[in-house]
């Protein structure tokens, strides 16, 4: 521990001391300390590689132009000290639109635990705008568990757990909140209108978004069910900013009044498959699966098993590029927690055996997919061997 | 023994107008299953696990903190899967939930899966996780928040229930 607490600093100081602000070092760890493994990765469209770090009391962005090989010196988003909150379901997130703004959401503990922020940079990382709250209840209530969305419009969308109606959810357990959602607007992009998108979402599992060909939202997310059955729900916005009724995408009937921590993943390819993947404890299925939709969950394939079971397969992610699909999750032996991938070249139509990227034996966080045009890529960080990133070989 | 010398306390003094009470959380390592299994030998007892980020589990503390008091000769002891940089939240719920004369314990690395695999190899992590032990340790596990009733008759199994 206190190895650690000096180690840290330390490691920080010879990086300012070695480099100017905005210059690269050939390292791909990171030289601030992250807290639980979460860091988030996004690709601009010129290829560069941008990552946001949370540390205990400032959040840093930084750069690779050479696909993860070196990284350059991290610059902080919040200019004053906060106590910083993420864990491996409520990680921070980075998006850049096209024109080049890069979009930051990150945590921190203030009036409520793990109060959500947002703030943008328009000198490709060189300065950030000062924190906003995404909230407007965030003084009174607690919301966390944000996904940030950025669609064709370059608009910036957020959604997130929401505690502020608890009479809404109060007959579906402790563990049932609103679902809310808040898209840029105003000449800067920066002003945010709070709405209700569904009631009765699982407060503990993190919601998955994408956009479908049209350009509109897609939620992935795990429902509180009036039996209390904490299953998976699509939900879709039409063009007028309305939200479809939730499709329930699986029939596992995990009822149970708990925090699975464990929520779902969502990629929308090309021609409007929506592959899904989620884990459950059900009636019906235990582990993790896959299935994909054509028409939003009115009609889903069977699911698919992931992953052996005696090694609890968990946390999956899922990304398509062009006909490719990728799955990535870990394993845990006993021993080593592993990252797998298995992957499609026909819209998950068929699969490609699954094969073991990287093993550790220190705590790690999830595993993120990343696509750039029709390369997709795996990130995973883990506390004995740093940030590894690397292409995923057809 | 050498497990005891490795536990690191971490304990901070309440001052109330009556007393000032200490509370510890010491740290779940490896081997630290086997160590609250031999502690409490021959005994039945009630392993609740937890984390400071399940609302879930926060629900449930008032319940327990009642059954801790009605039931004082029923050992109960509660282990937060959150590390070390977690335990000032925890001793601040705890300290809230009036359950600092209850055994507490914090893992020693957040939420690490070989920790959880040395109580369960089949549990996935997902909270709150409730163990009854019966006198000769066979346990029974649940995962999820359980009623007054559920307790009532799971704890019935292992010891003599005086209320609930």
């Amino acid at each position: 521990m206190i190895y650690k607490i000096l180690l840290f600093p330390l490691l920080f100081l010879l990086g300012l001391l070695g480099a100017q602000a905005g210059t690269v070092t050939k390292q791909n760890n990171p030289s601030v300390e992250i807290l639980k493994n979460t860091l988030a990765l996004t690709f601009a469209i010129d290829g560069t590689l941008w990552r946001v770090l949370p540390g205990p009391e400032f959040v840093y962005v930084d750069y690779s132009k050479d696909l993860g090989l070196s990284y350059s010196q991290p610059i902080k988003v919040n200019k004053k000290a906060q106590k910083i909150s993420a864990w491996a379901e409520n990680p921070p997130a980075i998006k850049v639109s096209r024109t080049g703004r890069i979009y930051i959401l990150y945590y921190a503990d203030e009036q409520q635990k793990s109060t959500s922020y947002f703030s943008y940079s328009d000198d490709f990382g060189r300065s950030f705008s000062a924190s906003k709250l995404i909230s407007d209840h965030a003084a009174t209530d607690m919301h966390y568990m944000d996904k940030m969305l950025l669609d064709k419009q370059d608009n910036v969308h957020f959604f997130w757990h929401d505690k502020r109606d608890p009479n809404n959810n109060a007959a579906l357990g402790v563990g049932a909140l609103s679902l809310y959602h808040a898209k840029s607007e105003g000449a800067d992009k920066s002003r945010l209108k709070n709405s209700l998108v569904s009631h009765a979402v699982c407060s503990c599992c993190r919601s998955a978004v994408s956009l479908s060909p049209q350009g509109l939202p897609v939620i992935l997310m795990r429902m509180v069910f009036a039996d209390g059955a904490r299953d998976h729900a699509l939900l879709t916005q039409n063009n007028q900013a309305e939200w479809s009724v939730p499709q329930h995408i699986s029939d596992d009937h995990w009822v149970i009044d708990a925090c699975p921590e464990h929520g779902p993943a969502l990629a929308i390819d090309e021609q409007g498959r929506s592959h899904l993947t989620w884990f459950s404890l059900g009636d019906k299925r235990q582990g993790i699966f896959y299935a994909q939709t054509d028409n939003y969950g009115a009609a889903v394939s069977d699911p698919m098993a992931i992953g052996q079971i005696q090694f609890l397969p968990s946390h999956p992610d899922v990304i398509s590029a062009d006909k490719r699909v990728v799955l990535a999750w870990t394993e845990f032996n006993g021993r080593e927690t592993s990252l797998y991938i298995q992957q499609s070249d026909d819209r998950g139509n068929t699969w490609q055996v699954a094969k073991k990227v990287f093993s550790t034996l220190s705590t790690a966080g999830y595993p993120q997919l990343l696509a750039y045009k029709e390369r997709i890529f795996i990130s995973w960080m883990t506390q004995l061997e740093g940030h590894r990133f690397i292409e995923v070989s057809k | 023994m050498k497990f005891v010398k490795t536990i690191c306390l971490f304990c901070v003094f309440l001052l109330s107008t009556a007393h000032a009470q200490q509370l510890e959380i010491e740290l779940f390592q490896a081997d630290a299953y086997q160590h609250i299994l031999n502690k409490h030998k021959d005994q039945p007892f009630m392993l609740v696990i937890w984390s400071v980020t399940c609302s879930a589990c926060l629900s449930e503390m008032a319940l327990i903190q009642k059954i801790h008091q009605q039931n004082p000769e029923l050992n109960i002891v509660m282990l937060s899967v959150d590390g070390p940089e977690y335990f000032a939240d925890m001793l601040e719920i705890i300290a809230q939930e009036k359950l600092a004369d209850v055994e507490q314990w914090g893992f020693s690395e957040d939420n690490s899966p070989a920790l959880r695999y040395s109580i369960d190899s089949r549990w996935y992590g997902e909270l709150p996780r409730t163990y009854f032990f019966d006198k000769a340790h066979q346990r029974k596990g649940f995962s999820g928040v359980l009623t007054a009733e559920q307790y009532k008759f799971q704890l019935g199994k292992i010891i003599p229930i005086k209320g609930l």
